[in-house]
């Protein structure tokens, strides 16, 4: 296995184009991730970050916030279930606000203050007051904007300034900011921007469920759909159901899938042709009593560490990108994702290498000899 | 050649053919021979005559379609492929015409790979490198990359290379090829003076019969048949 890594050392001019290309596909696709990532995020941060572990919707709405209509005089009954710890609401508006540096679009998103639905962790500040239905909470996105704690944001609804009490983190919801109010104040703008909605029973678009601890969320899911008219899905199902969100990510996804079977071609066809030049040198390695494990090992190892060089100077130009590229630019990047393209990227250089082991196992140690 | 009562190379009735039907090619004929423990047989014969296979016989990299070839009482062709590669590795030291080191690696590392596929330990084995290296006259030399050395330089490396794993037999096809006369002659003076020191057997395929005067015997190939032995005085 040695030899292997002195080959590519020493020789490194000649692995230096699969490198270059693997670096470029590692950015490509890091990139790529990243963009997943932070579109997914700001496509469905807000449900994602809510503190709510089951969501309910009317029946047909397909589990759509926009389709979706419920009742708040269902609250009660839905505390009593079995295995919930507490009920709330969520509604998503869409808005204008006047910020101190001019005019934004928001998602306004209304909840029942201390109910499940608000983003469960404050990045800065409180929590909006009970009874205190002018009180915000707003994405710390819009400090980009001017927005302070104690700003008061305008509305196009023309109803009182809405003043930001707390700021939190990664809550954007079909790509806007989020200002999170009360499911009064959320009412109340509907029925300014929203005029056929002025007069009906007091609604939100779905209702929300913390579950008691321990509480199957299959079950609990269940028992509402039992009992009221409605459908209950998990936080991660609702995230899914956003219009455009799954399928976005799936396009990303089948993007940096495509980079990696490109990477795969790559390596493959390298690894093809090296071995196809360094036949007479292999089969002699063969007739020296080199086995093909051995063989078609050190290859792998080759073609692990080059893809390790490629997929480290692939990182290092994707960080150095996306720490030029403008803060509009959505993009994020976990440990967790990181880790696992690398390890998928190495998964193509076994493949890529190991696919030389039909051609090593054919090598005819006699030919290096000339008697055949 | 006087010697010890047990040869360590021993063909019996070897033939080997090339290709089915009348397509067929023989390339050995019902082969006798034996080489002793530190003799150095010379095989001549015109191209085709089928000299590289019989040596390939001999190092197990074919499989004879008659008779046996035994190396160290074992018959060759009767281990498994597995258990044939590890004979190859321990058991016979290969030298060709083009010298073939692994040319990224260096005099000393071309050495140690040899050894490492006999399962040699590393520290062990570049002791025993760097000893071969300079009983060859390459002392200096082994940490240059074979394109760093010249054609004898190569051809004595593969020397060692050959021996580093203290083979029971040495095979040499065409050792002498790229080399002018007198630097060839050096490289078989060299080859047959190893044979005699280590007591190994070894058999030298050779177009020049210039180069034959240090083997102890020469046998002549013509059309896959031994038609001729001679022992040199």
């Amino acid at each position: 296995m040695r030899w292997s890594l002195l080959e590519l050392w020493r020789r490194r001019g000649r692995f230096a184009g699969m490198i270059a290309t693997l670096t470029a596909l590692c950015v490509l696709a890091i990139i790529l991730l990243a963009l997943s990532a932070g579109l997914w995020g700001g496509a469905t941060g807000a449900v994602q970050q809510s503190s709510a572990d089951l969501m309910v919707f009317s029946p047909g709405s397909l589990g759509t916030f926009a389709r979706s209509r419920m009742p708040l005089a269902d609250l009660p009954r839905l505390a009593r279930i079995r295995g919930v710890a507490a009920a709330g609401a969520l509604g998503t508006l869409a808005l204008t606000v006047t910020t101190p540096r001019g005019t934004v679009d928001v998602a306004a998103m209304g909840v029942l203050p201390e109910r499940p639905g608000a983003p469960a962790r404050v990045l800065a500040g409180r929590l909006p007051a009970a009874g205190a239905p002018r009180e915000a909470l707003a994405d710390i996105a819009l400090r980009a904007d001017g927005v302070r704690l104690g700003s008061e944001l305008r509305t196009e609804a023309r109803t009182a300034p809405l003043r930001v009490v707390g700021f939190v983190a990664d809550t954007r919801y079909q790509f806007l900011p989020t200002v999170w109010t009360s499911i009064a104040t959320w009412q109340v703008l509907q029925a300014r921007l929203q005029p056929e909605t002025r007069g009906l029973p007091a609604e939100a678009q779905a209702l929300t469920v913390r579950l008691a601890r321990g509480a199957p969320p299959g079950r609990v899911a269940r028992a509402i759909g039992a009992l009221l008219p409605a459908s209950a899905l998990p936080r991660a199902e609702a995230a899914l159901r956003i219009p455009g969100a799954s399928q976005m990510r799936s396009t990303i996804d089948e993007l940096i899938g495509a980079s990696l079977a490109v990477a795969t071609v790559v390596t493959t066809l390298f690894f093809a042709l090296i071995t196809a030049e360094r036949r007479g040198e292999l089969a002699r390695l063969r007739a020296f009593g080199a086995s093909t494990w051995r063989i078609a090992g050190g290859l792998v190892v080759q073609g692990e560490a080059a893809v390790a060089v490629g997929v480290a100077a692939g990182y290092a130009g994707a960080i150095a990108l996306l720490a030029a590229a403008p803060p509009s630019f959505p993009a994020v990047v976990t440990a967790g994702s990181a880790l696992g393209l690398a390890i998928a990227f190495l998964i193509t250089g076994a493949i890529g290498a190991g696919a030389t082991l039909i051609s090593v196992a054919r090598l005819d140690p006699a030919t290096a000899m000339g008697a055949v | 050649m006087p010697g010890p009562s047990v040869p360590v190379v021993r063909l019996t009735g070897v033939s080997k053919s090339f290709g089915h039907g009348a397509a067929a090619i023989t390339a050995l004929r019902a082969v006798d021979l034996a080489v002793w423990p530190g003799e150095l047989v010379c095989l001549i014969g015109p191209s085709g005559s089928g000299k590289s296979t019989l040596l390939s016989v001999v190092g197990g990299l074919l499989a004879p379609d008659s008779g046996t070839a035994q190396v160290g009482g074992i018959d060759v062709a009767a281990l498994p492929r597995q258990a044939r590669a590890r004979f190859r590795a321990t058991q016979v030291g290969f030298v060709f015409q083009s010298f073939n080191l692994v040319p990224f690696l260096t005099a000393r590392e071309n050495l140690m790979l040899m050894a490492s596929l006999a399962g040699q330990r590393r520290a062990a084995a570049r002791v025993r490198a760097d000893g071969l290296l300079e009983t060859l006259g390459l002392t200096g030399r082994s940490r240059q990359l074979p394109g760093q050395l010249s054609g004898g330089e190569q051809q004595r490396v593969a020397i060692a290379r050959a021996l580093i794993n203290d083979p029971a037999v040495l095979l040499a096809d065409e050792p002498t090829a790229s080399l002018d006369t007198e630097r060839g002659r050096a490289v078989v003076e060299l080859l047959a003076g190893q044979i005699h020191e280590r007591g190994t057997a070894g058999l030298l395929v050779t177009h020049d019969p210039r180069m034959a005067g240090s083997a102890d015997r020469i046998v002549r190939l013509t059309d896959g048949g031994l038609i001729e032995a001679v022992e040199v005085t």
